[in-house]
């Protein structure tokens, strides 16, 4: 084997340590971000080539700093994002997440389907939408200056409609004419906190990912505005805790003008999302 | 000597008269398929009509060569050329294999042999990926699990033409040349882990897979688990997830693929279909042949996956192919990679097999 390759072994063994979950993952990841190869393609890099930042970079990871923050990239469906402080780090169960979104936009059969995204962060989940779902007109809010500063670069030359505002009053302009309300708004239970791995707890935005006792203060808040945006027949998708299943389709009642409301498991079948569609009058 | 050439030839020349007609192209998908077998035929049919005008030159020369020394001479290297004429004809009417000009997906996985046996599985990927980087193929490990010592208890690769679209030439492409690798692979020699200094056998098995077309094979989404990372904790934004890697089971075969090269889950989760595609696809074919018991079924790929197709004798410094007979005393230069001889004993093995068949 190549000598990048005995310093990946080494470089795992050390993540390993320091208690990364993925290590052998990161290691990796590491290497071919550096040499400009994809993960696969490390035997390939020549041993005069091997850069010796190698060894800042996995110090970096090791200190538990996010991999997606020492690269600058994330990566999300068909997406290359650009990610750093000030901003959450988009993860795999929300790729589920949106696949549930585009398939129920595209059963509705609208020709230029209206989506919003509430609280888009990095704008992962609406510049997937824009990008996978032809026609679509997408908006897309996000509160946090720091945080608007990498949606700002990733939505650059995209077609999403995107502004800085509260998730809760934003678009009085869309009332009633949206097809397709989805969000991952912030929902891990404060008493959660010690259970956070620390690449989130100490790098992703807390407004990101906390939202009261029960982290469901938020998620209350969007089904009025969900409520609001949507036409009647219009479908609304919320992301949350594996905790919380049997409570959040419970916010999107009959009584409250709601119909089908469902919960859904990502692919690890942990309960992960819950939809509804607004009740026709 | 070569009587059944002459259907070819009429074959040639009625496909010719048809892709002449104008009408014939309104329907593309038949047009296309004429025109690949017009392809197909036009290089037998050339040197068909090269080998028999080679014959009568040479009987007009032999006639005039009991007068004419220079016709003698003439005899004498238009029956060198007749020879290699003949031979070029042999080999182009070996039937050939559709799947020649694909791309490969190859596994090893290592054996109940434990460390010893992961080591070797990790020595059998690299001769494969120097044996790539030697013709110029792409290879990229798709999917890996290490052992404790450096080995590997399973690796994927995928060794592509450079372009990554099969072969350039028709019947070039990596699947001509691996696909004579897959079945168990034995190895003898005093493992690393072993103190007393005893030779061990252990063995690796290699699978190699065509890379199928999307439209060739259809699967239904109820018979497939899908297993993705699984933190120790609640997933979603508790946990920053950097392992995007998918594996794939398709239950009613117990049929496996997966992959952990591709950027985000999603293409990792498409990747890893497409390579179940493929291996559902080649599993099929490997049932219908063995069902059909086709005469022409190729005698040295294996269908038989549990079959002992070589061994690597490090004491000896001997690679042998038990399915041809060969043997050969560079162990250490095949290992680097130097596979050209043992690979074209199996494709000269397999041509003549089919040849005899034909």
């Amino acid at each position: 084997m190549n000598l990048l390759l005995a310093e990946v072994a080494q470089a795992t063994q050390r993540l390993a340590d320091a208690g990364v979950p993925s290590p052998r993952t990161d290691a990796e990841e590491l290497a071919a971000y550096l040499h400009g190869v994809k993960r696969g393609e490390l035997h390939t890099v020549p041993d005069a080539d091997f850069d010796a930042r190698y060894w800042e970079v996995v110090a970096r990871r090791e200190a538990r700093e996010p991999l997606q923050h020492i690269t600058g990239r994330a990566y999300f469906r068909y997406l290359e994002l650009q990610v750093g402080p000030g901003v959450f780090v988009p993860r795999p169960e929300t790729e589920s997440v949106v696949g549930w979104a585009i398939d129920a936009v595209r059963a509705m059969d609208v020709v230029e389907p209206c989506i919003v995204d509430l609280c888009t962060g990095s704008g992962a989940i609406a510049l997937a939408l824009a990008q996978e779902v032809p026609r679509s007109r997408v908006h897309a809010v996000e509160l946090s200056e720091d945080a608007l500063k990498w949606t700002r670069r990733n939505m650059e030359g995209s077609r999403v409609d995107l502004r800085q505002g509260d998730a809760l009053t934003a678009f009085p302009d869309l009332d009633g004419q949206v097809d397709l309300v989805v969000s991952n708004p912030p929902y891990i239970p404060l008493t959660e906190w010690e259970y956070v791995a620390p690449e989130a707890r100490d790098h992703d935005p807390e407004l990101a990912l906390f939202s009261g006792e029960d982290g469901l203060d938020l998620i209350r808040g969007l089904e009025r505005t969900a409520h609001r945006l949507l036409r009647p027949g219009g479908v609304v998708v919320v992301e949350h805790a594996d905790t919380q299943g049997g409570q959040v389709p419970w916010i999107f009642t009959e009584e409250r003008g709601w119909a089908d409301a469902a919960d859904h498991p990502d692919l690890n079948n942990r309960p992960r999302f819950a939809t509804a569609r607004k009740a026709l009058p | 000597m070569f009587e059944a050439v002459e259907e070819l030839v009429a074959e040639h020349a009625d496909l010719e008269k048809k892709l002449a007609d104008p009408s014939v192209h309104s329907d593309q998908a038949n047009a296309r398929k004429l025109n690949k077998r017009y392809a197909e035929l036009t290089p037998i049919v050339a040197t068909f009509r090269s080998w028999k005008q080679t014959g009568d030159d040479m009987e007009t020369a032999r006639e005039f060569a009991a007068d004419d020394p220079d016709f003698a001479a003439e005899v004498k290297e238009l029956d060198k050329q007749r020879d290699e004429l003949t031979e070029k004809l042999r080999l182009l009417l070996v039937p050939r294999d559709p799947s020649d000009d694909k791309d490969v997906i190859l596994e090893i996985k290592a054996g109940a042999g434990g460390d010893e046996s992961a080591l070797f599985a990790g020595d059998l990927l690299r001769m494969y990926l120097r044996y790539a980087e030697r013709i110029g193929w792409k290879t990229e490990i798709i999917d890996s699990t290490e052992s404790e010592l450096g080995g590997y208890k399973d690796v994927q690769v995928a060794v592509k033409t450079k372009g990554g679209q099969g072969a350039t030439e028709p019947g070039q492409g990596v699947w001509a040349r691996l696909k004579y690798e897959g079945g168990v692979h034995r190895v003898q020699r005093v493992p690393a882990t072993e103190s007393q200094g005893r030779i061990h056998t252990s063995a690796a098995g290699v699978l190699v897979t065509p890379e199928a077309e999307e439209i060739d094979v259809e699967i239904n989404p109820n018979d497939l688990r899908i297993d993705v990372y699984r933190s120790s904790g609640p997933g979603g934004q508790s946990v920053n997830t950097t392992d995007s890697a998918v594996r794939i089971t398709h239950i009613p075969t117990g049929v496996v693929a997966s992959c952990q090269n591709e950027k985000s889950q999603l293409q990792n989760k498409e990747q890893a279909m497409r390579i179940l595609r493929s291996r559902l696809l080649a599993a099929a074919q490997e049932e219908a042949e063995k069902e059909a018991a086709d005469a022409r079924r190729s005698q040295v790929r294996t269908v038989d996956r549990s079959e002992k197709i070589r061994t690597y004798n490090f004491p000896e410094n001997r690679i042998s192919d038990h399915r041809v007979g060969f043997k050969a005393y560079n162990l250490d230069q095949v290992l680097d990679g130097d596979l050209d001889s043992v690979i074209q004993a199996c494709v000269d093995a397999d041509s003549a097999a089919k040849l005899a068949a034909a």
